[in-house]
């Protein structure tokens, strides 16, 4: 169990935790039409409106971000940048380093994109230069591992660092990393996170596999047609002390199935979902609310419901996915959503299925589809990956 | 702090190394791998049973430096082979030969992948595809997330235990291998490492020179986890310190053993840029009776310590 000491989440529809929540809460879609200069496919995003360029002011004159600039400048690290300097997340690392030591914070990241939007931008520029651009700098922006170094640098970390990269589940698997680096004494305290960024091979990737929807997202609708993808930033500082907020335990499993496709069963979905509430020594009936993956494909939804079904019963459980408020995004998505579930114990209030109006009853889902007010002691968050890769978290209040 | 692994069974696939019974006799015998050696000596010359010799035949000689090329695992089924990369046949083809001695636990064991651009040749690829407006393949797409090869292994092998693919760039193999000893203590679980770079096409090769190939894999329980089963060696692993300060002042900066990163002079200078080779270097240690490695990893370094066995 690890205690939940700050976070802070930025998004499409929330650029700081207060907002976020509101939007969760609210079912305000930061969702729009494509209108990306680059990227002209049909399509509906989550575009994080700071990002747009040319960068708005501010950015820019910022002496801090110019000192940390050379180099490391890409839309992804931009996007990391807002979420570390927000919601007090910087001051509380701070604040970890000064009581534990700079090398006893480990900084364990997701992302699938990393900064390949400026890779794209230069390999363009290759094709009709036959060179790259000079201020291209490979290693601290396009290699996957630039993330987790440049959040450790901006946050003066000197733990062990890494970048987990595993398609959709990535940002969620990094907490039960943390849990275990902090059990075996590597680390006292881990910054959690994940970011990524929007770019054409995610959005020409998903349109080529058919998975992007023309529309806004539509989760577990009986119209739903596929992802929308959205950009966002998420981290998540962690210890051993007791805090209102702790992660009780979580499970990993695999699909050993397709490549791109989720069993059809959901079958490593639910042994994700069963491995967690086994760490937590929990019962299905303790859960109070499952925020799903819920990424609006046909095949996702379907095997995902059919996992709940196996493992919450004729019961069931309130269950919503909030991908319709901050699109896909993607190696985000499990910070992304583990802090929303951490929200819903925070205000004691559980977020509707924004972008479902008409539910698929094939799928036996007991669907939020306006806000709650429910007294919650035990919520669950899913991320389910490309690769079959499956990751369940629990979080709970501890009173 | 330190870490315990007993390391039950390894693989090794690089041009002019294709058996831990070949790494052990290069690292031994010190030679470099642009001069040819007794194909007959590499089995049993290191005084080890054929137990944990490679059944992957290796190039040797002038035949090092052509193309390499991992075969197909024939545990994937034949529409997964056709489809899988020359990354994703290079990862599975040393992950197997470590299992080879310990197929009943293909199936069971964790898995911690890490690699600086594995998945490199399907991103440019990829990459190339979009800068000239092409369109994208879906298997192109499918084949360009960096779990790729993590992914392929549990379809072939049925293996449905949680699953890390990890990049610490050019200290991926540092990082891997903390991760995976943490890991393995952690949990108690056996756990399948492999550590692996694929070579580049142009342009990325001139971003990062990798072009030959280069694997390794550890298959490592903790200490007295598993039934008593013959181990190749135990290791300590360490998290050192090289700069740790209170307030402004340096207060405890463990010396290192040797020159850290070191690359023995039996690896090809060809290798510099393949994080995957300070692994084969690492691997050197069955070599030795005992002895010390260290990696760089950010601001620290892991201290690998090859122990005295009591057998």
């Amino acid at each position: 169990m690890l205690g939940v000491d700050a976070y802070s989440t930025l998004h499409a529809a929330g650029p700081d935790n207060a907002a976020s929540w509101r939007a969760m809460q609210g079912g305000s879609s930061g969702l729009k039409p494509n209108d990306l200069p680059w990227c002209d496919l049909p399509c509906w995003i989550g575009e994080v409106p700071e990002l747009r360029e040319p960068t708005p002011a501010g950015m820019l004159d910022d002496q801090d971000w110019l000192a940390l600039l050379a180099g490391w400048d890409c839309r992804q690290h931009r996007l990391a940048w807002l979420a570390l300097a927000r919601n007090g997340f910087d001051q509380a690392v701070k604040a970890s380093i000064r009581a534990h030591g700079a090398h006893r914070v480990g900084v364990i990241v997701g992302s699938t994109t990393s900064g390949i939007r400026s890779t794209e931008q230069a390999y363009r520029k290759h094709v009709a230069r036959g060179r790259w651009p000079d201020r291209f700098d490979w290693r601290r922006t396009h290699s996957l591992e630039s993330l987790g170094r440049f959040a450790a640098r901006v946050l003066g970390c000197t733990g062990p660092t890494i970048t987990l990269s595993t398609a959709c589940s990535s940002s969620a698997k990094v907490f039960l990393l943390a849990q275990r680096w902090i059990d075996v004494g590597l680390i006292d305290v881990a910054v959690v996170g994940g970011v990524d960024s929007l770019c054409e091979s995610s959005l020409r990737g998903f349109a080529s596999l058919d998975l992007l929807s023309p529309q806004a997202c539509q989760p577990f609708d009986e119209a739903r047609a596929g992802i929308s993808i959205g950009e966002a930033a998420g981290f998540v500082l962690l210890g051993r002390e007791k805090r209102a907020t702790a992660l009780m335990g979580g499970g990993e499993a695999s699909d050993a199935w397709h490549m791109s496709t989720p069993h059809p069963d959901g079958r490593g979905a639910t042994q994700a979902m069963r491995a967690a509430l086994d760490d937590a020594g929990l019962g299905a009936a303790q859960i109070g609310y499952v925020n799903a993956h819920g990424t609006a494909t046909r095949a996702n939804d379907r095997s995902e419901a059919a996992a709940m079904r196996c493992v919450f019963g004729a019961q069931g459980v309130a269950v919503s996915s909030t991908k319709g408020v901050t699109g896909h995004t993607l190696g985000a998505a499990g910070v992304t959503e583990a802090i929303v579930a951490i929200q819903t114990l925070e205000h004691q209030a559980l977020p509707p299925s924004t972008g479902t109006s008409s539910v698929d009853d094939s799928l036996e889902l007991d669907l939020l589809t306006c806000t709650r007010s429910a007294s919650t002691e035990f919520v669950m968050s899913n991320s389910f990956g490309f690769g079959g890769s499956n990751c369940s978290l629990i979080f709970g209040r501890v009173s | 702090m330190a870490l315990h692994f007993d390391l039950i069974a390894a693989g090794v696939l690089a041009p002019g190394i294709g058996s831990i019974g070949q790494l052990i006799e290069r690292a031994a015998t010190s030679q470099r791998l642009d001069s040819p050696i007794d194909g007959t000596a590499s089995h049993g010359a290191s005084g080890r049973g054929d137990r944990f010799i490679g059944t992957m035949p290796g190039r040797t000689g002038a035949q090092a430096s052509e193309a390499f090329l991992a075969p197909s695992s024939t545990a994937l089924p034949a529409n997964e082979r056709r489809r899988a990369s020359a990354v994703v046949r290079l990862a599975l083809a040393c992950a197997e030969q470590a299992l080879a001695f310990r197929p009943d636990l293909a199936a069971c064991v964790r898995l911690v992948f890490a690699s600086d651009e594995g998945v490199g040749d399907v991103s440019h690829q990829m990459l190339d595809a979009l800068a000239n407006d092409r369109p994208l393949s879906p298997l192109v797409f499918a084949n360009s997330v960096h779990n790729a090869p993590s992914g392929y292994f549990s379809i072939a092998h049925h293996n449905r235990r949680p699953s890390i693919s990890l990049s610490s760039g050019a200290q991926s193999f540092a990082g891997g291998l903390l991760c995976a000893a943490a890991e393995a203590e952690a949990t108690g679980e056996p756990v399948l490492f492999v550590s692996y770079d694929s070579p580049l096409p142009m342009p990325l090769r001139s971003l990062l020179s990798i072009s030959q190939p280069s694997a390794s894999a550890w298959l490592i329980v903790a200490p007295d986890s598993m039934p008593p089963d013959p181990v190749m060696a135990s290791f300590g692993v360490e998290l050192i310190d090289l700069d740790v300060r209170d307030g402004g002042a340096r207060i405890d900066v463990t010396p290192l053993q040797r020159p850290i990163d070191h690359r023995p002079h039996w690896l090809p200078a060809t290798w510099t840029s393949n994080s995957s080779a300070l692994g084969i270097a690492a691997l050197g240690l069955l070599a030795e009776a005992s002895g010390t490695r260290d990696f760089s990893l950010g601001r620290q370094a892991v201290r690998l310590s090859r122990l005295q066995n009591a057998s």
